[in-house]
């Protein structure tokens, strides 16, 4: 299939920018079988990667050093674990923590003695210590509380731990920061698209090691359990095995990379659009995908009884999806062979239910028809070339704004409750946080992340110049107003895509940051949202996917991960 | 030490921020420092740590300006704040002329300017720069479409000020720069030192496989220029970026 040709063929069909670039419903996206981490794992799968434990040092509590090697068509790789002893009060999912219970890199190629003990005396330092070109990612992690103990004593009695408990929270290890593309010496990411096939994909080596992370909590567990109780533990079912994913938690540092990189998040979304308007339009909804459809429609009715989160609106946002599921299954099947195009659900959905049963539904469309979808995640990589246009006129650039960016130019930005939120660094290892004027200090070292105002701005500064040069060009307005570059640059650079920029006033004094997390975690491809705030979110990667002893065998769709039936697992 | 690309981009885009520069600037300087360092041209090298704020003030003085021609006073700013729009505008008028002219006169950190050069290059032109400092006379030209440049310089070392001259010549018309080239070059018995686009780009992708080499004082220093920026975290501004 060549990508950019069919995305041409397609682009008519599209949904529009102002319906998709709307936070809101970015904010309600979920994941699908286009996420990064689906992309992978069928990768792993279809490629039959060889993932071999080289290394397994720990202790009878499960503290040491572990090597897992790995053998793709392409390369040979290392995924290198050091996994400490840490009391519960140490244990801080921030940023600014300084110690974890697990620290990991993936490296390229295999690695010797000499490079070990390198490692060893960094990676658990984290942003505090420095690695090199030759490793990929970097990640920490630490134990749930709340499942890890339980999981242990339950395998050491010589039982399987109770599937209900292990739903309440579903994973073992959350990790807490994914670091990749050049971060603390690392390989930089023109280096690993370029050089490394099996990772020339966004994100596409900060979603390995996680998986390799869910992949070391679940043979740690079943090591301590034989180490402390040889006689009577127990392994860990692989059902359960299966349900156990790698939990993650997402702060604000996530929300500022999708209006720094928007080039790229707009081919994210472009790619997933031209998948979506593929299955909307070109495919027939035979009895046979009918049925697929309804199959799971019922697996999502599951899936999102079973999500557990305390967030009130999470919680309603959740419990109005599961009751909307119910009047979609009714309304396909009444539909029955009057239904020509997924689009008439689309359309029917568009006005009846709530944005995350619409994206759901959307979701689920691309998932019965891969044969149209899947082949797009290879076009989901871009190199950014932000670039401006000297020569255009001001008039046009003025209408540019005027059309792409009509959304900002109806913000009245005089109004305090429109520009009183603000985005800033801390020093405290550069976190970025979110003030508000008159409640926080440092609104003046604030980050340019409102594009809205500046394009504002920019659009006013143009105004006044075409009255005193209607003639003008880009290049003369710049060397007349400099200080407007930045945002000129962008303007015409991302008026280049379809998916220009996403459309909220980030200096609102409501933004609600949650909803750029959430749709950054929906590409990666999380479940189980479980907002702790408006500005940070626990959730889970990889339940349900399969386990590297998988490889080479028949495996089952992750989509939507449900309970595994466990009615003879019992001890 | 070596550190990434991404790294530099980052750490050089705070400290000119810091150092009070705006953000078209600061995103520039973080582009053309990086790219001249890893071309080995000396980027990162050429600059001061803490960066000089914008002393050039804001407006650029555009003195002389014809169809095929134009002479920008930059006023004593960092290329970084005006030679991209000095590129800029070489280019659009070599759209329209048949070879366009730009000069950017009294600029600090002329050398940085082959990133702004090599971004207008690979729109398909083929471009020159030529710019004087106290080691000599420097030039680099690109083919149309080039990412990186034949690079040249001619050792003469006189006491030149803080500031240079950089000439631009811009052309879709191969044979008439190539004149230029040869006329600019032209030094017979010169002490000329010669690194060709091939022997760039073999510096580019090396820094880009291992990292870029720089001192740990020097690293240090250019974090450092960045605190200007960074606002005191106590346990309130803590609450406002996740989980406490």
């Amino acid at each position: 299939m060549g990508g950019q040709k069919m995305l041409s063929a397609i682009a008519e069909r599209m949904r529009p920018e102002e319906e998709v670039m709307d936070l809101t419903r970015l904010g309600s996206l979920h994941s699908s079988t286009l996420s990064f981490m689906r992309t992978l794992v069928r990768h792993i799968m279809k490629e039959e990667w060889t993932i071999e434990r080289r290394v397994f040092n720990l202790d009878d509590g499960g503290h040491g050093t572990a090597i897992y090697q790995i053998a793709t068509p392409n390369d040979t790789f290392s995924f290198v674990l050091f996994s400490e002893q840490l009391a519960d009060e140490d244990r801080n999912d921030r940023v600014i923590a300084t110690r974890w219970d697990l620290t990991m890199a993936l490296c390229e190629g295999i690695v010797d003695d000499i490079w070990l003990e390198d490692l060893r005396r960094n990676v658990p330092r984290q942003e505090a210590g420095r690695v090199d070109a030759r490793v990929f990612s970097l990640s920490r992690a630490n134990r749930s509380s709340r499942l890890f103990s339980y999981v242990l004593d339950e395998l050491c009695a010589g039982r399987q731990p109770d599937v209900e408990r292990i739903a309440e929270v579903g994973y073992l290890y959350r990790t807490t920061a994914v670091y990749g593309s050049g971060k603390l010496g690392m390989a930089d990411w023109n280096k690993v698209c370029t050089k490394f096939p099996d990772f020339a994909r966004p994100y596409a080596p900060e979603m390995f090691i996680c998986y390799l992370l869910r992949q070391f909590s679940l043979d740690q567990i079943d090591h301590i359990a034989k180490s402390r109780a040889p006689d009577s533990a127990v392994a860990l079912d692989d059902r359960l095995k299966r349900f156990f994913g790698i939990g993650n938690s997402t702060g604000l540092g996530m929300a500022p990379y999708l209006v720094n990189h928007g080039e790229l998040f707009s081919q994210w979304v472009e790619m997933r659009e031209t998948a979506l308007a593929q299955v909307l339009h070109k495919a027939t909804p035979t009895a046979w995908r009918i049925n697929l459809f309804h199959d799971l429609v019922k697996r999502a009715t599951k899936h999102f009884a079973q999500t557990r989160t305390s967030d009130e609106e999470q919680i309603e946002r959740n419990r109005v999806l599961v009751a909307e599921l119910a009047e979609v299954g009714t309304w396909v099947s009444n539909r029955n062979d009057k239904l020509t195009t997924w689009f008439d659900l689309s359309d029917h959905a568009k006005k009846t239910w709530s944005l995350e049963t619409q994206e759901l539904i959307h979701a689920i469309c691309m998932e019965i028809h891969p044969e149209l979808v899947n082949d797009l995640e290879d076009n989901c990589t871009l190199v950014p070339k932000p670039s401006v246009d000297p020569a255009m006129t001001t008039a046009r650039l003025r209408q540019l704004i005027e059309q792409r960016y009509d959304w900002a130019l109806e913000i009245d930005f005089s109004d305090p409750s429109s520009s009183d939120a603000f985005w800033y660094r801390s020093e405290e290892k550069l976190e970025p946080r979110l003030g508000f004027v008159g409640a926080d200090p440092g609104v003046e070292k604030q980050m340019p992340l409102p594009i809205g105002r500046r394009v504002r701005d920019c659009y006013d500064a143009l105004v006044e110049d075409l009255a005193a040069h209607p003639k003008s060009d880009v290049i003369h307005f710049l060397l007349r107003r400099p200080s407007q570059k930045s945002i000129v640059r962008r303007i015409q650079t991302m008026s280049k895509h379809k998916y220009a920029e996403i459309r909220a006033n980030l200096a609102d004094r409501n933004v609600r940051p949650m909803d750029l997390l959430r749709c950054k975690l929906a590409f990666f491809g999380v479940s189980k949202f479980d907002p702790r705030s408006k500005l940070w979110v626990r959730n889970t990667m990889y339940q349900g996917a399969p386990l590297i002893d998988d490889i080479g065998k028949t495996y089952d769709s992750w989509f939507l991960p449900l309970k595994p039936e466990m009615k003879e697992a019992g001890a | 030490m070596n550190v990434s690309r991404n790294e530099m981009i980052a750490a050089v885009s705070r400290a000119y921020e810091g150092a009070g520069h705006q953000i078209g600037d600061y995103e520039d300087a973080a582009q053309l420092v990086t790219f001249s360092q890893m071309c080995g041209l000396g980027g990162f090298e050429a600059i001061t740590v803490p960066p000089a704020g914008p002393k050039g003030g804001a407006t650029p003085r555009l003195v002389f300006e014809n169809d095929a021609m134009a002479v920008i006073d930059a006023g004593g700013a960092d290329v970084c704040e005006h030679g991209s729009l000095a590129a800029h505008l070489a280019y659009a008028k070599g759209q329209t002329s048949c070879i366009a002219t730009v000069q950017l006169a009294n600029c600090r950190y002329p050398a940085l300017i082959v990133g702004c050069l090599s971004l207008i290059a690979q729109q398909g032109v083929f471009v020159s720069g030529y710019w004087r400092d106290g080691d000599g006379m420097h030039g680099v030209s690109f083919e149309g479409g080039a990412v990186f440049p034949h690079y040249w310089r001619i050792d003469a070392p006189t006491n030149a000020g803080e500031t240079s001259t950089i000439t631009i010549i811009c052309t879709g018309q191969p044979a008439l720069l190539a004149d230029a080239v040869s006329h600019q070059a032209e030094r017979p018995g010169a002490q000329r030192l010669e690194r060709t686009a091939p022997q760039i780009a073999g510096d580019y992708n090396q820094a880009l496989e291992q990292g870029i080499a720089v001192t740990k004082q020097e690293w240090e220093a250019l974090n450092a220029a960045a605190w200007p920026i960074l606002v005191p975290s106590s346990d309130h501004s803590r609450a406002g970026a996740g989980p406490t």
